[in-house]
């Protein structure tokens, strides 16, 4: 037994000796000669907590961390000119972009990528989202995010649920060309579709406006006034919703499940105006993109096609554990 | 402390503390468990309490939009009142009120239900353009509104359905739950038990949406408290949350709780109670028998092995008592055996003993520190009692001689010591000292010697009397014969002489034949003491009282000088009664000569005044004549030659040296005896020993 206790010792001791060893690099300073450019999708606390993750991982590993200016708005037209100016204004061997079309944001990112740079796209895609497949759009090394569609099949299984699993449901969601959020309506309804007597009667596109949301939601309550639930794909959507719902004195009457957790959100979730709260990992999102571009640059190890983050539902019986608070952003 | 009492303390111990961690935490358990069944339950109603609550809401919200639906196909303000009652009967709403905006026209319709209070049109309002419902609080009454603004209606209308949140509504809300609900704001009572309303006030909290409290306590009782924001109520001061508090007892689960610990206490004592009552069964299973075993064992302590106990069946104990049969059947049997080995031993050891103590001679064994191991009777009479030590005894019995002899062997100077030695008693020992041979003693590394003393002074004075005899026979003879031939010259010598000493006229010659005279008278003396001593037939048989002799002896020398002309010391005769002394075999002339002889001797070594003692004692069947003198004494080693012929102390000229020598001869012929004691300087005591005259022995 005494040898035993000393080969105990000796093991944790070589532990303690090489945690150094083991965190060189990891939360130390460290610098190489790698340089990302990360572009966000539109000015909102999601991309903003995607940054935050993203700088705390550069720090780690020493790559260079560059933001572009955030777009006022979900506008193809407004994030490529951002990106093209800050793609120009330096040299970068990486760019994570979240697209806001998976269209247009094709030709303008493969004109980079013939530059040299690697392109990362986070939460959401470019084209189908398929890079594996040889295709006009299977050039960026990875897409990381959230598995939109298993996300919002989950959210759709707990309002089901909380709504009786019977009745009609309602979908406000922001534009077919976003890929995030066209995975999230297709989920949600693949989740409706397991309970059958459960209908989603209607799916509007709001394009990603709270006012246009709002008024649709409305009009769905009136068309349909037996609706049970509501799911609303994205942040402005849900406070649309959300502000309906509230404002015809149906909350808790009518199920909200909503997408991501923002603070406005979460604040509704606690008051009870929403019923569901999606939340995704944002700085994860950030933070695996840096570490497989420095994987990918100083390892040379190669990049898996389609990185996913994780998520938690957040509903109030759990919004209120401090453990969640990491979760709002 | 004994075994039952231990065994029964530490298993009571051991339930005790089982049923205490048991108890611990089952309740632990069960308050765990309770608290999940308590959140469930507490879920559940609350869920089916406002999804009551909110299909109402659902509920107003369709007839709003089937009014909307109608109204874009008739106006409203021309419902009759048949149409009203029949909405209000199938719709379950209390009330119907329609607003005219422009007009300040209101139609109401009440639908008869328990308890309704009608509120004041004028304290409704609608600000949207779209169906919406709402909680209202007028005059103390609670209210659901579903409110909606036709469209498209040449009047614009405001029409309200209402629902009267009161307490026959909340009973049906509630219908089948035993949950006590309230709804109120945070300081207003709305509507529902108002018992809850303390307690609920209490516990808001207005950060979060959905609170639930557990394990509560108020006036004793204990109970759980969910409360729900559901939404806001507009009232005179405009809008406030609107909070539902629904409390439901936890007293079916403490009461489980508490049973489930009256349950545990009650098995535990149970568990206790027959415990103790097994371990008392089986500890007497095991102390009897240990008792018993104990109370044989006192017996073997005792020495008694004769015992055996009664050890039926399979167990431990029975292999236990069984064992002890065997050890104690076996101890017996030793026990003979061995008091058999003692015995012989004994018997051995007394035999050993008693042969030891048998052997006259003294015997004895000395180890190297001179400390008498073993010694007989006759040893320990020597020294007139048992010493421990050689030396001890050696001084009171011998002197340094035996220490030395029985170095020299205990040293190994020589294998073996032969002496002769004289005790303090004047007793003559011939003394063997030999090694004892180490093989005989196994317990021991100490060597030691043993000692064999033999009295041999009987012998040796038979002996010296035997050789003493025969000089005195061979002396005898030689001196016969000399006597013979010397007597007749001397006898014409002694005439011769006598006939010139009558014709000498010379003094010179004169003197020279008187002296030739007197030297050939003590010629003629020695050869007369010679033919006495030669003789031993004569005067045979004679009898005399020897009282009357020694008297007679008196007188004859008690008056005689010394050559030195002083008179001879006094002499004294010491007897028993007169009457007494009885005579002894011997002739008064050789007894009167043998007192003559000794008394000479005892005057010769006197040179002082102390008398001379005659005594006469009686021993068996002899008399004794004792003559003792305060003289010079005779020295030790001249003392065996004292009766010799011829030898004498005396210088040249006075005496013969036959004096003791013819006592010898005479004690010879009449079969007594002569016995000398004597030490330097101590005087001498010279002792004869005659036969009594027994009358037929003549």
């Amino acid at each position: 037994m005494g040898g035993f206790k000393s080969r105990i010792f000796l093991f944790i001791l070589a532990c303690l000796l090489g945690t150094p060893a083991f965190t060189a690099g990891r939360g130390d300073e460290q610098y190489t000669d790698i340089k990302i450019l990360y572009v966000p999708g539109v000015a909102d606390p999601f991309y903003e907590s995607m940054e935050q993750g993203a700088r705390t991982r550069a720090l780690e590993t020493g790559v260079s961390l560059t933001v572009a200016p955030y777009p006022g708005s979900w506008d193809p037209e407004v994030q490529i000119p951002i990106l093209e100016k800050a793609a120009s204004d330096g040299t970068y061997d990486l760019i994570m972009i979240s697209p806001v079309d998976r269209d247009a944001l094709i030709a303008p990112l493969e004109a980079l990528y013939k530059q040299g740079i690697q392109i990362i796209t986070v939460d959401t895609e470019i084209g189908d989202g398929n890079y594996t497949d040889q295709s006009q759009w299977s050039f960026p090394l990875s897409h990381i995010g959230t598995d939109n569609f298993a996300g919002a099949v989950s959210l759709a299984e707990h309002i089901a649920e909380k709504a009786g699993e019977k009745g009609k449901v309602y979908i406000n969601t922001t534009t077919p060309l976003t890929s995030t959020t066209e995975e999230r309506k297709l989920g949600f309804i693949e989740g409706i579709s397991h309970f059958p007597e459960l209908d989603v009667v209607r799916v509007d596109y709001n394009g990603d406006l709270q006012e246009v949301a709002r008024q649709q939601t409305l009009n769905a309550l009136i068309e349909h006034p037996d609706l049970v639930a509501v799911f609303a794909t994205n942040v402005f959507s849900s406070q649309g919703v959300s502000a309906a719902v509230k404002d015809t004195g149906l909350s808790g009457a009518v199920k909200i499940a909503a997408w991501d957790s923002t603070r406005p959100l979460v604040k509704s979730l606690r008051n009870g105006e929403i019923d569901l709260v999606l939340a995704q990992k944002p700085g994860e999102i950030g933070a695996l993109a840096v570490e497989w571009a420095y994987k990918y640059f100083i390892e040379e190890k190669k990049v898996p096609e389609s990185i996913t983050s994780g998520y938690i539902i957040l509903d109030k019986s759990n919004i209120n554990d401090p453990d969640m608070e990491q979760y709002i952003y | 402390m004994k075994l039952y009492p231990r065994l029964a303390l530490t298993i009571l111990s051991l339930i005790l503390l089982q049923a205490l961690f048991t108890g611990f935490n089952m309740s632990r358990t069960i308050r765990n468990s309770n608290l999940e069944d308590a959140r469930v339950e507490l879920e559940l109603e609350t869920d089916f309490i406002i999804n009551n609550f909110n299909s109402w809401k659902r509920h107003l919200w369709k007839q709003l939009i089937m009014i909307r639906n109608y109204a874009e196909n008739r106006d409203p303000a021309e419902l009759t009142e048949e149409e009203l009652n029949t909405l209000l009967t199938s719709t379950g709403i209390d009330a119907v009120i329609v607003n005219g905006r422009n007009f300040g026209f209101t139609i109401e319709s009440i639908n008869n239900s328990p308890e309704f209070v009608l509120p004041d049109s004028h304290e409704l309002h609608n600000t949207f353009n779209h169906p919406s419902i709402r909680l209202f609080q007028i005059k103390g009454q609670f209210y659901m509104v579903g409110t909606i603004l036709p469209e498209g209606l040449n009047t614009p209308v405001d029409v309200y359905l209402i629902k009267h949140i009161n307490d026959y509504f909340l009973r049906n809300l509630v219908l089948d739950t035993h949950g006590q609900i309230l709804f109120h704001t945070a300081t207003d009572y709305l509507g529902g038990d108002r018992e809850v309303q303390k307690i609920a006030f209490r516990h808001i909290s207005p950060e979060t949406a959905y609170t639930q409290m557990y394990g509560l306590t108020d006036q004793n009782r204990s109970f759980n408290l969910a409360q729900i924001k559901m939404g806001d109520v507009l009232n005179i001061s405009g809008a406030s949350d609107v909070y539902l508090s629904i409390l439901l007892s936890n007293e079916p689960y403490n009461k489980r709780i508490q049973s489930i610990e009256r349950t545990v206490l009650t098995v535990s004592l149970l568990t206790l109670v027959i415990t103790a009552l097994l371990s008392l069964l089986f500890t007497r299973g095991i102390t009897r028998p240990v008792a018993t075993l104990a109370s044989a064992m006192g017996h073997i302590r005792q020495g008694r092995y004769d015992i055996q106990l009664n050890s039926s069946g399979s167990s431990e104990i029975g292999v236990l008592l069984r064992g002890f049969n065997g050890m104690a059947a076996r101890l017996h049997h030793d026990q003979i055996k061995i008091e058999k080995s003692l015995d012989e031993i004994t018997f051995l050891n007394e035999f050993n003993e008693e042969v030891i103590h048998s052997i006259r001679d003294a015997l004895a064994v000395v180890n190297d520190d001179y400390e008498i191991e073993k010694s007989n009777s006759a040893f320990d009479r020597l020294a007139g009692a048992r010493y421990e030590s050689l030396i001890d005894f050696s001084a009171h019995a011998f002197d340094e001689t035996l220490i030395h002899a029985v170095s020299s062997i205990l040293s190994g100077e020589q294998e073996e010591w032969n002496g002769r030695l004289r005790n303090r008693d004047e007793g003559l020992f011939e003394v063997k000292i030999y090694p004892v041979h180490r093989e005989f003693h196994i317990h021991s590394d100490r060597k030691m010697c043993v000692l064999l003393m033999e009295d041999i002074s009987a012998r040796t004075a038979y002996e010296e009397k035997i050789n003493q005899a025969e000089k005195l026979s061979s002396i005898s003879m030689l001196s016969a014969g000399i006597a013979h031939e010397v007597n007749n010259p001397l006898t014409s010598i002694v005439t011769n002489i006598q006939n010139l000493i009558y014709d000498e006229k010379d003094p010179e010659k004169l003197e020279s034949l008187r002296l030739v005279e007197d030297e050939s008278r003590r010629i003629a003396q020695i050869i007369r003491d010679l033919n006495d001593f030669t003789s031993r037939e004569q005067d045979s048989g004679g009898i005399c009282s020897p009282l009357r002799t020694a008297e007679e002896v008196k007188r004859l020398i008690q008056h005689a000088r010394r050559p030195d002309g002083s008179r001879i010391p006094p002499i004294r005769i010491h007897t028993a009664a007169r009457d007494k002394v009885q005579d002894v075999r011997i002739s008064r002339g050789e007894l009167m000569q043998l007192l003559i002889n000794l008394l000479q001797n005892a005057v010769h070594a006197t040179e002082d005044n102390s008398p001379i003692e005659i005594i006469l004692q009686e021993k068996e069947e002899d008399g004794l004549i004792t003559v003792r003198d305060r003289g010079c004494g005779i020295p030790e080693e001249i003392q065996n030659r004292i009766f010799d012929p011829f030898y004498t102390t005396k210088a040249n000229g006075e005496g013969t040296g036959l004096g003791l020598s013819v006592v010898y001869g005479i004690m010879q012929k009449y079969k007594g005896s002569v016995e000398v004691k004597s030490a330097s300087g101590s005087g001498t005591s010279v002792t004869l020993r005659i036969p009594f005259h027994r009358g037929e022995e003549l």
